[in-house]
């Protein structure tokens, strides 16, 4: 299927909705309002391209390449069926009077309102003009590219004085540190503020008065300007929180459609198939909007054709009927379960991690594919040869694949790192793979030590693994302790693939906190 | 006692009044490095970088009535370190030419109006100059290995002119005949100026543009009348 929803009508959102109408791809646009004149204008021309104006998502089904989506349009119920999902609704502005103890007035306006002004070429009669950003919260570069650029066309039209009082000159983009020395030699000039900000009156009367002392002189300097520009915050769209509900998708502490995961490279989300972009992914330069909106095209085209490699492994149902507890489909970090007449785990689409096969309370889950039975097999396997004259504890060491397999690795062929004797290594797709089962027949087959090491916090590839393997095994120690088992004899760890030093570490401390321990003692 | 804080409006500041000055303070970053290394930072107070900011204020009337333009010794440590390649000497001389001249301290105008008027620091005739590297000249002749030397004075195309400081005819004579010493034995063809031989150009130092101009222009006189391809400039 060749059809791509786009959510948004920003610059961004057109783009890409360009690259893939360029590449024969269609697109429908929902838009929460109707859109404006220039946006039909430049992309009604294509015939592949559908605009649904006033529409709000109501729920989304299915998974990558195959997504059903209910929308509601002027008021009416609409069934879209799309390849994938680009997010690229635009920023909105929220100006910082109250940053600077200003109120709104003809006086003192927001950039945007500036900008608009400029645009309009509604020249402004003030001669003096003062700029105020990044004094009491971090600014960005985004932010000083306009009001530099506003700064340099007001200096170059007409010669005011136009101050710029600033925090951090946040110049690290393309281009921004000569402009910034542009708009110094045309005479914009530069006031910059460490730990102390300067202090900003606004009289009855609307008169703005900032008094501020230089360190360097020892000179008290006061501004009386005529116009005042108060920078602004970039927030994301209101319409995001409700997106990042409907598509089941990470949002991070400022409300973008990202979450702070290592593993979200460039536009992607923890859903595959769904791509957020440039003004719904963060605060970004026009340019790096562009480019993220080629991304997008990119890995929906890529999606689409089916280039990505599929995992080997994969979750099936076992027991067709379950009682709808809904964990599985809470838990699978790309949520791919679908609900359909109870729940069904697409094998286009599973991605192999386990967690819902661990999780599901009624083990009504298993794992197909070679990670499930390599892992039965090796703890069925494990060799219990007992050297009575010392006791090695045998200990069984369950690693992610994406980290602490490869940290193993390191530390195996790298001398001089040791590793534990009798230490058995099995690795997993996930950590979240493990379950209360893996576990115990560990101990059953005479481990008298299990570990499992994870992924760093923020690094887990299915977003929450290593928190639900961390939680399972808390549950699980407790659960031994009541059996009789030490429940030292179960621990857990964090680790990255580079780690090959302190992989040796952590096998070596808990084999010799086994050994302390003694042998297992058997009350079953 | 509290003093009150004078507060400046900055709009009545003229940022731009030396933009022309190729000096760049404006590109000042505050870095400090110019304090730091600076070898008379604290003498009065003296800082480099209150001076570089001062200037880029436009508050530089407060400079040119100060001691500090004249408290800095030109050494460069300041321009050599500065990441922003601001010309701290230069910007402290060009400090120095915004002062009246009959209060450039100390000697410094009045060494140098007699210079513009006489050819040299001291007001020296020219019979007594003369009369003063004869009598050394025959000093050394008196010496074992320099029996025929002689001073030769403005020789049409010789090697090498070389200038004169004038403590070497004035309190320092017997300096002389160390460099004369080398270029006897090194069968150099040299020669110094009869007139406007004064090597020391207090132009230079009091940031008197125009009087730097004329002693290095009398200089270089000499060489194109004389036909000198090479000049010892020493001070």
């Amino acid at each position: 299927m060749k059809k791509i929803l786009i959510i948004g009508c920003s610059p961004c959102a057109v783009s890409s909705a360009e690259n893939l109408l360029s590449k024969g791809y269609e697109v429908v646009f929902c838009l929460k309002n109707s859109a404006s004149d220039l946006f039909l204008e430049r992309v009604q021309r294509n015939e592949a391209t559908a605009t649904l104006e006033n529409s709000q998502i109501a729920s989304c089904k299915g998974f990558n390449g195959n997504f059903e989506l209910m929308i509601i349009s002027n008021g009416k119920k609409i069934t879209q069926h799309v390849s994938s999902i680009i997010i690229a609704e635009e920023s909105t502005r929220r100006p910082n009077f109250s940053f600077y103890t200003l109120k709104e007035s003809d006086m003192v306006i927001s950039l945007s309102m500036l900008k608009t002004k400029i645009e309009a070429s509604d020249s402004t009669e003030a001669a003096k003009i003062v700029f105020l950003t990044g004094l009491t919260k971090e600014s960005n570069s985004t932010m000083l590219a306009e009001i530099m650029n506003s700064a340099l066309k007001l200096k170059i039209e007409s010669d005011k004085k136009i101050y710029i009082l600033t925090g951090n000159l946040k110049v690290a983009e393309n281009g921004l540190e000569a402009l910034y020395r542009k708009t110094r030699d045309a005479g914009v000039i530069y006031v910059k503020f460490g730990s102390t900000g300067p202090d900003i009156v606004q009289a009855e009367d609307g008169k703005v008065t900032i008094i501020f002392e230089d360190d360097i002189s020892g000179k008290k300097f006061r501004l009386k300007p005529e116009l005042t520009v108060v920078d602004e915050t970039i927030c994301p769209s209101e319409n995001l929180a409700e997106l990042a509900e409907i598509f089941r998708i990470e949002q991070d502490r400022d409300g973008f459609l990202q979450s702070d995961n290592v593993h979200c490279l460039n536009v992607l989300t923890n859903r595959k198939g769904i791509m957020v972009a440039g003004p719904s992914r963060g605060i970004f330069s026009p340019s790096e909007n562009m480019e993220d909106a080629m991304s997008c095209a990119v890995t929906a085209i890529q999606l689409a054709e089916k280039s990505l490699p599929e995992p080997e492994n994969r979750a099936e149902k076992t027991i067709d009927v379950c009682v709808g507890c809904l964990t599985c489909y809470r838990v699978c970090p790309y949520r791919v379960i679908q609900l359909d007449n109870g729940i069904s785990i697409p094998a286009e689409a599973c991605e192999g991690c386990g967690i819902c096969a661990a999780e599901c309370p009624g083990n009504r889950i298993q794992m197909k594919g070679p990670a499930g039975s390599i892992i039965n097999d090796h703890i069925k396997n494990i060799d219990t040869h007992l050297n009575e004259n010392e006791f090695t504890p045998l200990i069984i060491a369950f690693c992610c694949s994406r980290s602490a397999a490869k940290a193993a690795d390191l530390s195996t062929k790298i001398e001089p790192f040791l590793i534990p004797s009798r230490l058995k290594i099995i690795e997993l797709p996930c950590a979240g793979f493990i379950s209360f089962d893996h576990i115990l027949a560990c101990f059953k087959s005479k481990a008298n030590g299990v570990i499992v090491l994870t992924c760093h916090e923020n690094n887990c590839h299915s977003q929450n693994g290593n928190i639900y393997a961390k939680a399972r095994v808390d549950v699980m120690r407790e659960r031994l302790a009541a059996i009789g088992i030490d429940k030292e004899r179960l621990s857990i760890n964090s680790i990255s693939s580079n780690m090959g030093l302190r992989f040796s570490e952590i096998t070596n401390n808990f084999a010799n906190k086994i050994k302390t321990l003694g042998p297992t003692s058997n009350k079953k | 006692m509290t003093e009150k804080i004078e507060i400046i409006d900055m709009d009545q500041l003229d940022h731009e009044r030396f933009n022309s000055w190729t000096t760049m303070q404006d590109y000042c970053i505050t870095c400090c490095l110019c304090s730091s290394s600076c070898p008379v930072s604290g003498v009065e107070d003296f800082d480099p970088r209150k001076l570089v900011r001062l200037v880029s204020l436009g508050l530089e009337n407060d400079l040119v009535e100060s001691k500090w333009p004249w408290i800095c010794t030109m050494c460069g440590k300041c321009e050599n370190l500065c990441p922003m390649n601001i010309n701290i000497p230069a910007l402290v001389r060009n400090i120095r030419s915004l002062r009246e001249r009959e209060k450039v301290p100390g000697i410094l105008h009045k060494g140098l109006e007699a210079a513009i008027k006489t050819g040299n620091n001291l007001g020296l005739p020219k019979e007594d100059y003369e009369f003063i590297l004869e009598d050394v000249a025959e000093e050394l002749a008196e010496e074992p290995g320099f029996e025929n030397f002689s001073v030769p004075v403005d020789k049409k195309g010789a090697n090498i002119l070389v200038t004169i400081h004038n403590k070497l005819v004035n309190t320092h004579t017997d300096d002389l005949k160390h460099w004369w010493k080398i270029f006897h034995a090194a069968k150099e063809e040299w020669t110094v100026p009869s007139d406007n031989w004064e090597g020391t150009n207090w132009g230079l130092f009091t940031g008197d543009d125009n009087s730097m101009k004329v002693i290095a222009g009398r200089i270089a006189e000499h060489m194109e009348k004389l036909k000198i391809k090479n000049l010892l400039w020493p001070e």
